[in-house]
């Protein structure tokens, strides 16, 4: 077995209400993601999954247990770790591509000239070029979700953590969207190196995941584990996918 | 003097006072920026300012003039009596650009809050690309009545009296003030016409244009369909200023408390509220007394309150409150018929509103001096007249603007439906001009106490013209001629209490009474 780039050690989290209760949300979570790899996450709605994403991105300090990035723990966000949000975070009031240049922002010694340019290759990438000084109200769904996927990626992070980012587009730009996020991921040299997912949707996690790890709802615990050895692209008719689907289906209820 | 010296002395006049406004309007902004955000982002410091907010913005701004002409005038003697006339200007316009700044911080959406940490962006980039931006729109749309606030008080503002100090700033006020002195009627209107002119012209080449600045970057709200963004690129540019909620200023104050009274019960809150202004009235009055001991300072204190007298600081409350409730009256009185009435008849509210808004942006203490001299045999009609001219036109605007505000969709439907007049007005009509009536009702209320500082007792050079009944306005302002620091800061204790018992106890219930009545809050609220 290859080595973890992020592991989730231990990890319970509880939110408290101004009520003074209590809601357990994650319960003793133990997750590695490792080199290479494709993870998908799947649990019901309000299970939990934005929350964990949160604590792995370095945004929310869990109450208990820690995460580990190439064995140090994880103090708050750094750059090699990229999140995509549920709704597409975009700045209204900025260009998309100066949307793109924010996340450039703390690299220092980049010039100018880099950072624009860098910004460009990675919006072309995406398949934007020419939207460059577009507002995001201007913009559908996907092509935004599609702005957050160039700005999460123009740091080079070593890992994409993505919360349902295909919840909010249409279900065609959904399609290709997928694709694409396959392609990039296929490309050799380019990172992130790992990719994790996390859905309540059963079927766009088969369709792109190495191995799924199932949740229980409230608080979330570990169900249980899928690997999946189908060649991409997937075939979401295929009795093999269904087969998947079926067994994911069966550890969730 | 002929024609020409009138006419410079009175753009010179104006250039000095818009520059005074400006510099004030310059200092809310920053402050509103730093203490807004801070409020609407850390939630400790949101427990203490918003309430210390509240209870700034309830004092009637001419209650700031004893102390910040002591002050200032004591820290800085040469330029200390302009900095005065800026701080009670600022006083006047800062505090619903805060508010507005807070409750725009308040609204970012928690997704951008994680992005900007999550994209690890420095505090100034924070503020640069998250905080302004996101409150910009509320911002500017709050510039233009501040402005209209700040040349209700510019007057006041630059004759600085206090005891024996007595400092005359070169502006508006006192050369509209002298004119009348010397009877000078031509002066007068000459000074008046240049106000006139430089509200308008400011009107349309800094205010509008500022307010279409932030529009590009607003309509991202919600996703534009391809036709609909095809008609606004059409019909934008004469659709922009039409559908700004009139009733958006009172809002942000609005929402701004209630956030706050949600967390604590009302009472608590109310009580906290009347406490700390009675403890911090306590205290600058102890501050003020100045002599050695506290002990001694308390028997100072309590002196004063002897000399004014428990029974006339309650009677002069009982007078004021009438008076204030009067000209409300008075004011929804001619209002509510005339805006239902020219609502809806195009050319008639078109040349209407456009000549009272003229006539609105004539600020009412610039004509006070005028009322000096005149109605000596009936100095409560005097009074009276003031505080009206001060008040009536918020709540016109307020009732016209929410009749203005019925959508199309409405009026057709009662078309369609050939519904009576009398259900047309309990249906559509009524629902959509009672919370601006409320709200300007608020807000007429809070402008009539303000000009019951000038109205009850207006001095002008030798001219003593006050009412004979007391008030509270006329003790503030003979405690402020006397010098009696202590006896000012009672009274204006006093006065904003009331100003806040009122707000809370008596507009804050009907307001919740009509909404929820009518059952608009959504519409309302936005
Ligand atoms: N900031 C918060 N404060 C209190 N409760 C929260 C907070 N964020 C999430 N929760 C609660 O935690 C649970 C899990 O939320 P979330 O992680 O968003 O679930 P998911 O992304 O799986 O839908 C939900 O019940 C939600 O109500
Ligand atoms: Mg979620």
């Amino acid at each position: 077995m290859s080595e973890a780039i992020l592991s989730v050690v231990n990890v319970s989290h509880n939110f408290y209400t101004k009520k003074g209760m209590t809601i357990e949300v994650l319960k003793n979570m133990n997750i590695s993601l490792y080199y290479g790899e494709f993870l998908g996450i799947v649990g019901q709605s309000g299970s939990g999954k934005t929350t964990l994403l949160k604590i792995m991105a370095g945004l929310i300090k869990p109450t208990s247990g820690s995460v580990f990035y190439k064995s140090k723990p994880i103090n708050g966000p750094t750059p090699a770790i990229s999140l995509v949000f549920q709704e597409p975070a975009l700045f209204p009031w900025l260009t998309v591509l100066e949307n793109v240049v924010l996340a450039l922002k703390r690299f220092k010694e980049l010039s100018r000239e880099e950072v624009v340019e860098r910004a460009r290759s990675y919006l072309d990438m995406v398949g934007l070029s020419g939207f460059e000084s577009v507002y995001p109200g201007e913009l559908s769904g996907g092509m935004k979700q599609r702005v957050v996927l160039a700005r999460a990626l123009v740091t080079n992070p070593d890992v994409l953590l993505m919360d349902e980012p295909f919840s909010n587009v249409d279900p065609l730009t959904a399609v290709s969207l997928r694709r694409e996020i396959d392609m990039l991921r296929a490309h050799e040299t380019l990172p992130p190196s790992s990719v994790l997912l996390v859905s309540h949707n059963v079927e766009e996690i088969v369709e792109l995941s190495d191995r799924v790890i199932v949740l229980s709802g409230r608080p979330a615990e570990i169900k249980g584990e899928v690997k999946i050895s189908m060649e991409k692209p997937r075939d979401r008719r295929s009795p093999l996918f269904y087969e998947y689907v079926d067994a994911i289906f069966t550890l969730m209820s | 003097m002929d024609l020409l010296a009138y006419l410079a002395t009175s753009s010179a006049a104006v250039a000095a006072s818009w520059a005074r406004m400006a510099v004030a309007l310059l200092f809310s902004i920053l402050f509103s920026f730093i203490v807004g955000t801070l409020a609407g982002t850390n939630r400790y410091f949101e427990k203490i300012a918003i309430p210390v907010l509240d209870i700034l913005q309830s004092i009637p701004i001419l209650g700031f003039f004893p102390l910040a002409i002591t002050l200032f005038v004591a820290l800085l003697p040469v330029i200390g009596s302009e900095l005065a006339a800026i701080f009670l200007i600022f006083t006047s316009q800062v505090w619903n650009i805060t508010f507005a700044v807070y409750e725009g911080t308040r609204l970012i959406k928690s997704e951008l809050l994680d992005t900007a940490r999550f994209l690890g962006i420095s505090w100034a980039e924070k503020f640069r690309y998250l905080y302004i931006p996101a409150t910009l729109p509320r911002v500017l749309y709050n510039i233009q009545p501040s402005w209209a606030n700040g040349i209700f008080f510019l007057v006041g503002s630059e004759i600085l009296t206090f005891g024996e100090t007595e400092v005359e700033l070169f502006g508006l006020g006192t050369v509209v003030s002298r004119y009348t002195l010397n009877g000078d009627v031509v002066g007068v209107a000459t000074t008046v016409g240049m106000l006139v002119l430089a509200t308008v012209l400011t009107t349309l080449l800094v205010f509008r244009p500022l307010t279409h600045v932030a529009e590009p970057r607003r309509k991202d709200r919600k996703e534009l369909l391809g036709y609909t963004s095809f008609l606004r690129r059409i019909f934008g540019p004469a659709l922009k200023g039409v559908h700004l909620p009139s009733h958006l200023l009172f809002f942000e104050y609005h929402k701004a408390v209630e956030q706050l009274t949600k967390r604590v019960s009302p009472y608590t809150s109310l009580m906290r509220g009347v406490l700390f202004f009675l403890l911090g009235g306590l205290l600058v009055s102890l501050v003020v007394v100045g002599s050695e001991a506290w002990i001694t300072r308390l028997g100072v204190l309590i002196q004063a309150i002897y000399y004014l007298g428990l029974e006339n600081l309650a009677l002069s409350a009982v007078y004021s409150l009438g008076r204030v409730a009067a000209a409300v009256l008075f004011s929804i009185a001619w209002s509510v018929p005339v805006a239902i009435a020219i609502a809806r008849k195009e050319r008639l509210s078109l040349y209407l509103t456009s000549f009272l808004q003229v006539i609105a942006s004539i600020p009412a203490t610039i004509v006070y001096p005028i009322f000096a001299g005149t109605l000596s045999e009936q100095p409560e009609l005097r009074a009276f007249l003031m505080t009206v001219a001060a008040t009536q036109y918020y709540v016109f605007f307020q009732v016209y603007a929410g009749l203005k505000n019925i959508p199309q969709t409405e009026l057709e439907l009662v078309e369609l439906l050939k519904l009576r007049t009398v259900d047309r007005v309990r249906m559509v009509y009524l629902p959509r001009a009672l919370p601006p009536l409320v709200t300007g009702c608020i807000t007429a209320a809070g402008g009539a106490w303000n000009s019951l500082i000038v109205s009850e007792r207006i001095v002008l050079g030798d001219v003593v013209a006050e009412t004979p009944n007391p008030g509270l306005g006329k003790l503030l302002s003979t405690m402020t001629y006397e010098g009696n620091l202590v006896g000012s800061v009672i009274v204006i204790t006093l006065m904003a209490s009331l100003i806040v018992l009122m707000n809370r106890l008596f507009w804050k219930r009907v307001y919740d009474l009509v909404i929820s009545r009518l059952k608009i809050q959504e519409e309302a609220g936005k």
